[in-house]
């Protein structure tokens, strides 16, 4: 799983771009919606088939396991409660995160397909007018979270997937 | 398995329901964010400008750019005739030399101009409504 920028963790993060910062994880709450994201992350989308193939068809070739298992990604944290942006990756290839305090308070699955989202940023999905990063959704079992206006939960065809 | 509300912040989902059934002006999907309106665009701006991209400069090897951008009407502030405007991250406004655009732009501390997607720009093409709402304004200069 990728790293968390806390107080702690001495990380060396990015300075401020366009508006967007990475700053660490200070608040216990918003920390623990960011923790069981992750959770979901882990037992349910790493290591599914369809969205490891997904993520291999990205610029970057990694699957969606491998770029969650990158010991370099960090997680940050930008103060925007706007209402509009969830998150950001410092830029196509980078492997600096950082998700809004609007997307940790809509909860922990609109983190996790935030995460999964910037995630493919991280394997080269392209910025722009580009779909590939969002599209991934799909493949990843957060279909139902493509759109953040569309309510969704994680689909259960996870665990027969995994069984095939 | 249902969605999770936090329970800190239970008007947090009358707000969401209420997008659902009103609708947005878009879900950028490049960048994990939504289209504000134009008057939800102006209110976070700290400038907006209608004119064209006169050159575009790739600051460095991450994709940041610079535009360089003739002013032909400002809303907000008195801006120079051109000015330059830095936009990066996976989020950067994406726009091409010789076209028009109308640009929310945010102001750094260093006085420099950035924008980005979600911040309400759009092309001459498209900016119709956009136009009319900042038309209907009183214009800075």
């Amino acid at each position: 799983m990728p790293n968390i920028n806390t107080p702690d963790s001495g990380h060396n993060a990015p300075d401020e771009n366009s508006g967007w910062q990475w700053l660490p994880y200070t608040d216990a709450t918003l920390l623990a919606t960011l923790k069981h994201a992750i959770r979901i992350i882990d037992g349910r989308i790493k290591g599914f088939r369809p969205c490891d193939r997904a993520f291999r068809a990205l610029p970057g070739g990694r699957s969606f396991t491998q770029v969650w298992t990158d010991p370099d990604v960090w997680i940050s944290f930008d103060p925007k409660n706007n209402g509009r942006d969830f998150g950001v990756t410092n830029f196509v290839g980078g492997k600096e995160i950082s998700v809004t305090k609007f997307a940790l308070r809509m909860g922990h699955w609109t983190t996790a397909a935030t995460l999964v989202h910037e995630m493919a940023h991280v394997n080269g999905a392209p910025g722009g007018d580009s779909h590939a990063a969002e599209g991934t959704l799909r493949s990843c079992l957060l279909s139902g979270l493509e759109d953040p206006n569309i309510l969704g939960a994680i689909e259960r065809v996870a665990d027969a997937a995994r069984l095939a | 398995m249902q969605p999770d509300w936090p329970d800190f912040y239970p008007p947090l989902r009358v707000i969401v329901a209420a997008v659902m059934v009103v609708g947005l002006p878009g879900f950028a999907l490049a960048c994990r964010c939504i289209e504000p309106s134009p008057a939800q665009a102006y209110k976070a701006a700290q400038g907006v400008v209608f004119g064209e991209v006169i050159s575009v400069r790739k600051e460095n090897e991450r994709g940041d750019v610079v535009y360089v951008f003739e002013v032909a009407e400002s809303w907000k502030h008195n801006l120079e005739r051109q000015i330059t405007i830095h936009s990066g991250t996976t989020c950067s406004f994406n726009a091409n030399a010789g076209l028009k655009y109308v640009l929310f732009l945010r102001q750094t501390k260093s006085g420099n101009y950035d924008t980005g997607q979600c911040m309400g720009n759009q092309s001459e093409a498209k900016a119709g409504p956009t136009l009319q709402y900042l038309r209907a304004m009183k214009p800075a200069k």
